[in-house]
């Protein structure tokens, strides 16, 4: 019973997921370079958009507003060894970000160049890729405004 | 109501990869066990329901091969949950109330030694805003760690303590892996992994199952000389999107723990605290007196089966009633990231 | 609105490492010395080939005590013929597969059925294993199920099973 290494099997499954109306116009803004949110029927302004109020279950309004891609850092947790999948692939923290104009939290990435820089209440700015396709990525991380 | 109380708890050794077993064969003793305890044999199981998930195996229908554990032959009246196991007890029970079974076997297990498990579970993640990212399931309760620092009383102290707690209360556990006489101070001493999160703060990767024999009516004190009654549970979920919630707090498991009475008397609560802050977040949510003990067997922090870790806590807390002398205890599971969604159960003994 | 972004592609890749049980490892060796094992439930004398370490029937476990050598010949007891052309799938060829039940047990195995015509292929066939390769010690990788450490079948050349004696191997088969 020789110990032979285990091999690796990898499991891949691809996906073509259609969007629907409301993350199809987040996703075409962001690779415009633009970054929009919606407004749930009781004024809440939600960023990422649903098509609904999560919390009602009320369909959203039609009532859309254009952010900047600035905000306020609302949790944040320090990885010093990025996995493959994630954001960057350097050491940065993940982020709730409060963009300004929003009522809720967008989860992203934020670029610093020391840890020590990182803290609750921190401003940031959307950083954006040149090569835009229409994808959460096309913002390659925050950084501090 | 029917009245419903467990009669029968068996658990597999906890241990961080099981290689020469492979599922049926890691449940397989657990199940004889449970029947043994219940002095039930399988041709007097009702229905039989369990909890897995296929990406800890990484096989489409993999939890079909649990049933050959339980014998599918002659046909059994049979479910599944892709969910921890404490779910598959709360369908099982659901199954008892509404009369159409009087006795039933619930199991929940799985190998999470199999696969990236920091991977595996960002696959549960909302496809469009989340897992694109590649967010992580120490990340994403790292953020919730620091939601609940900024946002309370806690410190990096209190989650140290209850790391620290659980690895101590889980020497006196046969089946626990992660145990040793450690101190809050050493663990603080740790470098962070995910900062605000130690090493310590987190849950162990843990191969495992569970089994539970559930009984209605006066039969389970024929099968059981102290059953645990099920005298409430109720399970609540959240928004998938974790931007859109407070973090440092757990509504799902308040409301789910007023409807049980969660606050009233409760001895003994083995709650899935999956990270060390997570039970101070529960601790208040389901409003538990500083009396009442959390965790005698280490909870998940001392091993962490996914898929039968929900299942064990509410395992757990009838062996409080059955062996322990116990009179009102309370079990919790949890599934999701951030304690998304939350199952209470308050058992009590005769 | 027509360059609007409407779908998101993307792509879940996840790593396994699946340690083969004591039950496999056994198993594998007796592949590469071109043997079959096979063990035998202590309750109702069924046979599992590859051995699954247990009896799913009896729900009892089984070990290395339960093991028996089995036979890689046996008769040809169903099949079918695939036709690709007819499915639509350009460039495949004409295969034929079949379940073969081991000689002195109820055990079918699957097959790709080799050296044979599709268009000679009968039922009462006698068979005999098309053994897999070993690679680096292990079997090669078959999606994890199936009769891994055969690839299938090929006629030993030697008298057909009656009609009569495959309905009876199937009736016996049957029997739970």
């Amino acid at each position: 019973m020789s110990d032979t290494p285990v091999p690796i099997d990898t499991v891949e499954m691809p996906y073509v997921r259609t969007l629907g109306p409301v993350i199809s116009r987040f996703f075409t803004g962001l690779r415009d370079g633009e970054i929009w949110a919606n407004k749930t029927r009781t004024g809440k302004v939600q960023c990422p958009p649903f098509e609904y109020d999560p919390y009602t279950g009320e369909s959203a309004s039609d009532d859309w507003v254009q952010l900047d891609g600035t905000g306020t850092v609302s949790s944040w947790a320090w990885v010093e060894e990025p996995l493959r999948n994630h954001l960057l692939q350097e050491p940065f923290a993940w982020c709730l970000i409060r963009l300004d104009g929003a009522d809720t939290d967008l989860v992203h990435a934020v670029r610093v160049a020391d840890k020590g820089q990182m803290a609750t209440g921190m401003r940031v700015e959307a950083r954006w890729r040149d090569e835009r396709i229409g994808h959460l990525r096309d913002i390659e991380c925050f950084e501090p405004a | 109501m029917r009245d419903v109380a467990i009669v029968a708890f068996a658990q597999s050794p906890l241990v961080r990869r099981q290689t020469d077993f492979d599922e049926p064969q890691m449940i397989m003793p657990v199940v004889r066990e449970a029947y043994e305890q219940s002095g039930l044999d399988r041709s007097q199981i009702d229905f039989v329901c369990s909890g897995s998930a296929d990406y800890l195996a990484g096989q489409p229908f993999a939890f079909i091969r649990g049933l050959d554990a339980v014998g599918a032959w002659p046909p059994l009246s049979e479910s599944h949950v892709e969910m921890d196991g404490a779910w598959a007890l709360y369908e099982a029970w659901m199954m008892l109330q509404i009369g159409h079974a009087d006795t039933a076997l619930v199991y929940g297990f799985g190998k999470a030694s199999a696969g990236n498990m920091r991977e595996v579970l960002t696959v549960e993640l909302d496809p469009y805003y989340l897992a694109p990212t590649g967010i992580d399931c120490i990340s994403t309760a790292g953020l919730q760690a620091r939601a609940l620092l900024d946002n309370s009383d806690y410190t990096e102290r209190d989650m140290a303590e209850v790391a620290a707690r659980s690895r101590r209360s889980a020497m006196s556990n046969d089946h626990a892996q992660v145990k040793k006489d450690v101190t809050a101070e050493e663990i603080l001493a740790e470098p962070y992994w995910v900062d605000p999160l130690r090493p310590s703060d987190c849950p162990p990767i843990t191969d495992g199952a569970a089994a539970v024999v559930l009984v209605a009516g006066d039969r389970a004190r024929d099968l059981c000389e102290r059953p645990a009654w099920i005298r409430g549970i109720d399970n609540r979920i959240e928004t998938h999107y974790f931007g859109t919630r407070d973090l440092s707090k757990s509504p799902s498991t308040e409301v789910a723990g007023k409807t049980v009475g969660s606050g009233d008397g409760i001895e003994v609560a083995e709650i899935s605290s999956t990270f060390s802050h997570q039970e101070l977040i529960l601790k208040d949510a389901l409003g538990l007196q500083d009396s009442t003990e959390i965790n005698p067997s280490g909870g998940p922090l001392a091993a962490n089966p996914l898929m039968a870790v929900g299942l064990i806590r509410i395992g757990e807390a009838f062996n409080q009633i059955k062996n322990n002398g116990k009179q009102r205890v309370l079990a919790h599971a949890t599934s999701g990231h951030c304690l998304q969604q939350n199952l209470v159960c308050v058992l009590e003994g005769d | 609105m027509s360059d609007d972004v409407k779908v998101l592609n993307s792509v879940v890749s996840l790593d396994y490492e699946r340690p083969p049980t004591r039950a496999a490892r056994r198993y594998t060796e007796a592949v590469g010395e071109k043997r079959l094992i096979a063990h035998r439930c202590p309750e109702c004398e069924r046979l599992y080939t590859p051995p699954k370490g247990y009896c799913p029937v009896c729900v009892v476990l089984t070990t290395d005590e339960h093991e028996i050598e089995v036979s890689p010949e046996g008769v040809l007891v169903s099949y079918t013929v695939t036709n690709p052309d007819k499915l639509h799938q350009q460039g495949g060829k004409t295969s034929a597969r079949g379940d073969v039940m081991l000689d002195g047990t109820r055990i079918t195995l699957m097959g790709e059925l080799d050296g044979v015509e599709a268009a000679d292929v009968h039922t009462g066939m006698r068979m005999r294993a098309v053994w897999v390769e070993l690679e680096d010690g292990r079997l090669p990788s078959s999606g994890g199920w199936g009769a891994v450490g055969i690839k299938g079948w090929e006629p030993t050349g030697e008298p057909d099973a009656s009609r009569e004696e495959v309905q009876e191997l199937l009736k016996k088969a049957g029997e739970s």
